[in-house]
């Protein structure tokens, strides 16, 4: 009989866990010179783009390893990382991992005061940032030193890091945060265990597919989306190529670029499958794809918010892929688009939904859930389960669930019920046992009589009904205890800004959710209250419309 | 009958490229085993419908990856029997 591969023998090894995957691969005899990671900017003398190897990776890891070390870096540490690049990110990640610290990764997008204050909240031993993010931090009151420049941390000899810490399932490995709906992000502690578990239990006991074989991932490095895709690829022994920012600048500035950088970089990299957030595919939509050479791409995978059909069926139009026939294995036009609703608390997407160029189950589709997540849609009021078709509030229970928030036992036990995790969403399921998501829980509002207004459901039939519409928000909020709803369009380049779209958004809303419309802009991006990884706060949005409105 | 399965089964592997060397009846065709990939495990469906006049649903094949080469066989040999008894 043949020696299992390395893949299954990860699988199967219950010490392998989101701390310790690089040593793991290394143990299990993955050849050195496959596969590491390649960055979009230079590292330790590596330029730009240059593939490192799982070798080349492990070196540069232990070096940082070394010099967190000798400046008295000791396990339980909680050590805060404020930068830019996908590769400051991922490295410090794995050499305070490689320590058994805690690295409290920040989307470097978050701005500094905001950052200030949620370093100080972290109690931790210090923080690890880029030039532009200490220069950005200077003055400010955080609490605890700055351990040093993170291009420096690459300094340290390799040859002299101390042995891998040894991790316990339920050890502390990474503390993420949420975009938030407010400018406070939530801290949130991942387990050694639960950050693997979706790795283990679906990415690499599922057979090998041509789809991640060589991945472009645009998802923020910094969350925990950014751990587990890094770490599937590795596994997976894939080729990944990591790009910075989700293609903006790193420091707080808009996405409103990120399009044309991903765009080069599919041409560059050639990747079989692109991994992003909602705004990756919402930022595409600006552009002509069929201006672009995308054959390479077989696959597009999203996660965190549930993205939108007007923009999915752009990208699946794109792209090529592999079928099977009678005849037998043939390159057909067309690529596949996996849409993973999850969440940083959710710790992995727990619904799959699939769609392809002909398929046609959209409106907010979500999927099925993967066997290892346990769903309940739940009426809150009598804890009972709604029935088939009917609204509730998504109750999770899985081994991907991060164990709580960070500081924060109140937050985390205020999101639990009947043992189930609240994620904040709404859904429906229909007969055929597919899950539909409606809104967040927190932006939809009651109109009376059973009514609610569902913004997140709302924006996509916007969208549907509205092709030269690239992107849109409703924002609805109560002035002088009436219900007043505003919607907001951001036009795509050939759309006309005078054009009357008022029957078509009346339709999308429903009539009594129409009843409330009060006024329907044509925005520019600089009006779109975004958190750091482009998604809409539409907590801020409601207030700053409302409030400019009463006034 | 299981013998002239299995062997169809490794000479179609043979004729599709994969590594075959190590793989028995014990052997498992996905990760755990023979690491067939997605496409491999269909084209060999497809291959194995074609040669025994059988029909795979698309859930079943996905299912695939878990049976041994064995099992496989064992499954293969189970459909063809129902199949010439109904005719």
């Amino acid at each position: 009989m043949r020696a299992i591969s390395i893949r299954a023998a990860l699988a199967a090894d219950p010490d392998v866990g989101a701390g310790n995957v690089l040593m793991k691969l290394v143990e299990h005899g993955a050849a050195l010179d496959g596969p590491g990671i390649t960055f979009d900017t230079d590292l330790d003398g590596y330029p730009a783009w240059e593939p490192l190897t799982l070798g080349m990776l492990r070196d540069r890891v232990a070096a940082r390893a070394q010099w967190l070390f000798q400046y008295g870096i000791r396990p339980r540490d909680p050590v805060a990382v404020y930068v830019a690049s996908a590769a400051d990110c991922l490295l410090s990640f794995m050499a305070l991992t490689w320590l058994g610290a805690i690295p409290a990764l920040m989307n470097g997008n978050m701005p500094a005061d905001v950052a200030a204050g949620y370093i100080g909240r972290l109690r931790g031993v210090g923080v690890i940032a880029d030039a532009a993010h200490l220069d950005a931090l200077n003055g400010l009151h955080l609490g605890v030193p700055i351990i040093g420049d993170a291009a420096t941390l690459g300094s340290g000899d390799p040859a002299r890091a101390p042995a891998h810490y040894k991790h316990a399932a339920e050890d502390p490995i990474a503390i993420t945060h949420s975009s938030g709906t407010t400018r406070v992000p939530a801290a949130v502690v991942h387990s050694h265990a639960s950050l693997f578990a979706a790795t283990r239990l679906v990415h690499l006991a599922t057979p090998r597919t041509e789809h991640t074989e060589r991945t472009l991932c645009v998802l923020p490095a910094a969350h925990a989306a950014g751990i587990i895709s890094h770490q599937q690829a590795l596994c997976n022994r894939h080729e990944l190529a990591y790009l910075s920012a989700q293609g903006g600048d790193g420091i707080g500035g808009p996405f409103d670029g990120s399009g044309a950088i991903v765009l080069d970089a599919i041409a560059r990299w050639r990747p079989t499958g692109v991994y992003g957030f909602a705004v990756t595919w919402a930022e595409l939509a600006r552009y002509d794809l069929s201006a672009w050479d995308l054959s390479s791409v077989t696959l597009w995978f999203n996660t965190g918010d549930c993205a939108h059909e007007a923009h999915i069926r752009r990208l699946v139009a794109a792209g090529s892929h592999l079928e099977v026939t009678r005849s037998g294995v043939v390159r057909v036009p067309g690529s596949k688009f996996i849409d993973g609703i999850g969440s940083t608390e959710m710790g992995h997407s727990a619904f799959q939904a699939v769609h392809r160029p002909g398929t046609t189950r959209y409106g907010r589709c979500v999927g099925k859930p993967y066997d290892f997540a346990e769903i309940a849609l739940l009426d809150l009021d009598t804890g009972a389960e709604v029935p088939v078709g009917h609204v509730g509030h998504v109750g999770l229970k899985s081994p991907t669930l991060a164990p709580s928030y960070w500081n924060d036992s109140v937050a985390t036990y205020r999101n639990r019920f009947r043992g189930y995790y609240l994620t904040g969403d709404l859904m429906y399921r229909d007969d055929d046992g597919y899950y539909y998501h409606v809104d967040r829980a927190i932006d939809s509002v009651d109109l009376g009589g059973g009514n609610w207004l569902y913004t997140a459901m709302s924006e996509e039939r916007i969208l549907k009904r509205c092709p030269d519409v690239r992107d849109c928000t409703v924002v609805a909020g109560r002035i002088g205890g009436k219900i007043v709803t505003d919607v907001l369009l951001l036009l795509g380049a050939s759309a006309n800004s005078d054009a009357d779209r008022t029957e078509a958004v009346k339709e999308a809303l429903g009539p009594v959710a129409a009843a409330t419309l009060r006024q329907i802009d044509v925005v520019s991006d600089d009006d779109i209250t975004v958190g750091p990884t482009g998604k809409v706060r539409k907590f801020l949005m409601r207030q700053k419309h409302m409030q400019a409105a009463a006034s | 009958m299981i013998d002239s399965i299995r062997q169809f089964i490794l000479d179609s592997l043979i004729e599709m490229d994969c590594d075959i060397s190590g793989i028995d009846d014990n052997s498992q065709l996905g990760p755990r085993g023979a690491d067939l990939s997605s496409l491999s495990l269909a084209e060999l469906a497809i291959r194995v419908e074609d040669k025994y006049g059988l029909k795979f649903g698309e859930e079943e094949t996905e299912k695939l990856a878990g049976l041994t080469v064995g099992e496989f066989c064992a499954l293969v040999a189970e459909r063809t029997q129902a199949r010439t008894l109904v005719e």
